[in-house]
């Protein structure tokens, strides 16, 4: 009955339009840096996006809802260091991993009562939360950057290091492609995510609830609810994201998660997330955050120093932001016709 | 008269909401005061008053910057990186006392006009290209950081001309133990003119309007592209000007200053009451808002708190007063309602139009 079900609806301008920006980018960067295109850097570049692909999908749930969570970054600092401190006072790993993500969830829970009770406006509640979760990671650490000793208490976490698949085609160290297990993981997640969101009523209820929230309210959905239980998976999302830095860096600093958010607001944007709500696509997000890293990752081996990296991607955001409304105004135009 | 007395708890929150800000400022002085007094301390002297108000002065500047911005609905993230690009840029005509440099107002006209020329972008990327403007400007707040790093590199632009250095840490007069400080001059002859700006002209009402309800705005004939487009002008150009005077007072320039500047802004900016939806608020309670964070950052120095606890304190203040004043101004806003019926009301919204 939907009309866009089925091989006869589908066209391509149904497509989250970041998957257009990020193959654009993807061409030009293939052309145009020489080691870009080989199976070394594209899987470097999957290890490095998955983490903010995490946070752009927990963005994203939040956004589509009409909200917007700035703590992402902040929470993530702060179940990075609780998982580091607890691995090293040798607390089994799956405890550790539950603690932090029981963290991440109440801090999602904190901001959600935020937003929905004492009525303060999302991106305040959650910015100033943000303070509180760095300010949080910064004491426990002691501003310091925690390592903790491998042992049988944390086996699984050098068998999440490794890789799933290694193929070398060639002798150096660029032409080995891998997947990660971290890569596994982010898919696994992402997966689970977008399985709630399209199956479950979550995702129609995150639509309605940002699109207009007194009549979501009076079609009888308990907005404040699920509101909250979006910051709750948003939060959980973070401490996930920490888990994967963790392991990766084999170690935990109190900023790495300084600065994240933004990002993952970029990648949400660029992939369609409107930031008045009620509008935007999951996949969307996915494809944003590659775009983003493509952009980084070619202009690295470009060898163009950050300083330039940073006037690209606010070029790409710009460029982006218009493409989208483009695609907006064609589709307008389409339904007005039709 | 007593038909009025039901009335009177309304009034007394009307009142509160007018001072929100003040009544916070008294809560954050009596609690420093106490707690100072418990180690033996006397913490309102005059000399740390003045210092307090010396620190508030750059606050108060970009959060005025800020103000202007959220007024209209919108919101300025570029401010900081605006404050590094527009004096690395231009920075190196500041620098030494030789009698063959150009004067110190040239080089300030051209930061300033920078500023503005950034701004009219962000102003055009938020109007024309319809974009949101926390992505507008965070693009601009992303290119500009980037322009300052290419402009300089690692360097420091250091040893600046000390006349343009008065402008940033000169001494007007001492009144006792308080210190008048150029820069609070300067704020106070800009809270002036931005505050004239706002509520005597009718460039100022058609902000509120525009920021309170940017359809009806419209479709009542103000051109809200344009009143949008000038105040991101303002707006950013009054940030570069901070950049000024914030170098001016550490004698250097450099491409990674105040990256906290647009978050400080907007706290400023809130805890002065004024509401993020837009369309709400007294630019004086920028100031009162910019003195209650300087106060909080001086009172836990006095009381030695970490600085990594100053952060919590300030996010969970952040949230406290917003909610607060997002209460009052609730209230305040159903009492207009109500209180219009009876006697007209000098205060924002019957004098919009």
């Amino acid at each position: 009955m939907r009309a866009g079900s089925g091989l006869a609806g589908w066209r391509l301008s149904h497509l989250p339009h970041s998957i257009f920006a990020f193959f654009l980018v993807f061409l030009l960067a293939s052309l145009w840096v020489p080691r870009f295109f080989s199976p070394g850097n594209l899987s470097t570049l999957l290890l490095q996006a998955s983490i903010l692909i995490i946070l752009s999908i927990g963005m994203s749930l939040v956004l589509i809802a009409g909200g917007i969570d700035l703590s992402m970054g902040g929470v993530l600092s702060m179940c990075g260091v609780i998982m580091a401190l607890c691995l090293r006072d040798g607390v089994h790993v799956f405890a550790a991993i539950l603690i932090g993500l029981a963290s991440g969830g109440l801090f999602g829970l904190l901001n959600g009562l935020c937003v929905t009770r004492m009525k303060v406006p999302a991106f305040i509640a959650t910015f100033g939360s943000m303070g509180i979760a760095q300010s949080i990671a910064n004491t426990l650490s002691g501003k310091r950057t925690i390592y903790w000793e491998s042992g049988s208490h944390s086996s699984v976490l050098d068998f999440l290091g490794g890789n799933i698949i290694r193929v070398e085609f060639g002798p150096e160290a660029s032409m080995t492609f891998y997947i990660p297990f971290l890569v596994l993981l982010t898919v696994v997640v992402v997966g689970c995510i977008i399985f709630l969101f399209k199956k479950t009523v979550l995702g129609s209820y995150a639509f309605a609830i940002g699109e207009n929230e007194e009549t979501a309210r009076l079609c009888g959905i308990a907005t404040r609810r699920w509101t909250i239980l979006l910051y709750m998976i948003s939060g959980m999302l973070a401490s996930l994201a920490a888990l994967l830095v963790l392991i990766r860096t084999n170690s935990m600093q109190p900023t790495s998660g300084d600065g994240l958010e933004f990002q993952a607001v970029v990648a949400a944007v660029l992939g369609g997330n409107a930031l008045e709500g009620g509008k935007g696509s999951l996949y969307g997000a996915i494809f944003g955050a590659l775009t983003l890293y493509v952009v980084r990752n070619s202009l690295t081996l470009k060898g163009i120093d950050t300083s330039t990296t940073m006037i690209v991607i606010g070029a790409v955001l710009v460029g982006g932001m218009v493409l989208n409304e483009l695609a907006a105004r064609h589709e307008r135009g389409l339904s007005r016709k039709g | 008269m007593p038909a009025q007395t039901p009335d009177f708890s309304k009034r007394l929150v009307k009142t509160a909401t007018d001072f929100s800000s003040l009544l916070i400022l008294a809560v954050v002085f009596i609690f420093f005061e106490t707690a100072n007094a418990i180690n033996g301390d006397h913490y309102l002297t005059l000399s740390n008053l003045s210092v307090i108000l010396n620190q508030a002065c750059f606050l108060t500047i970009i959060g005025i910057a800020q103000a202007l911005a959220i007024l209209t609905g919108g919101l300025n993230l570029s401010i900081g990186s605006v404050m590094a690009f527009t004096t690395v840029m231009w920075g190196r005509m500041l620098v030494g006392n030789s009698p063959d440099n150009v004067h110190f107002l040239f080089p300030m006209m051209l930061v300033v006009g920078t500023g503005m020329l950034i701004g009219l972008v962000n102003g055009l990327l938020i109007t024309k290209l319809k974009m949101p403007p926390f992505i507008a400007t965070f693009a601009t707040m992303f290119a500009c950081r980037g322009m300052a790093w290419l402009a300089l590199g690692k360097k420091v632009i250091y040893n600046l001309n000390s006349d343009f250095r008065y402008l940033g840490t000169g001494v007007v007069d001492r009144l006792g133990a308080f210190t008048v400080t150029v820069p609070m001059i300067t704020v106070l002859i800009l809270l002036l003119g931005v505050s004239f700006l706002l509520t005597r002209t009718s460039f100022g009402r058609r902000i509120y309007f525009t920021g309170a309800n940017p359809v009806a705005a419209r479709f009542s004939g103000i051109p809200t592209d344009r009143i949008i487009i000038w105040v991101y002008v303002l707006s950013t150009g009054l940030a570069a000007f901070a950049g000024l005077l914030y170098g001016a007072r550490l004698n250097s320039f450099e491409p990674g200053m105040a990256t906290h500047a647009p978050f400080e802004a907007i706290t400023v900016a809130l805890i002065g009451g004024i509401a993020i939806t837009g369309g709400f608020g007294n630019i004086w309670g920028v100031l009162c808002g910019s003195i209650i964070v300087s106060t909080i950052y001086n009172g836990m120095n006095s009381l030695s708190v970490a600085s990594e606890l100053q952060t919590l304190v300030m996010g969970a203040l952040i949230i406290f007063a917003v909610a607060f004043n997002q209460f009052l101004i609730k209230e305040n806003m159903e009492l207009r309602n109500e209180l219009d019926d009876t006697a007209p009301q000098r205060d924002t919204f019957s004098r919009t139009i």
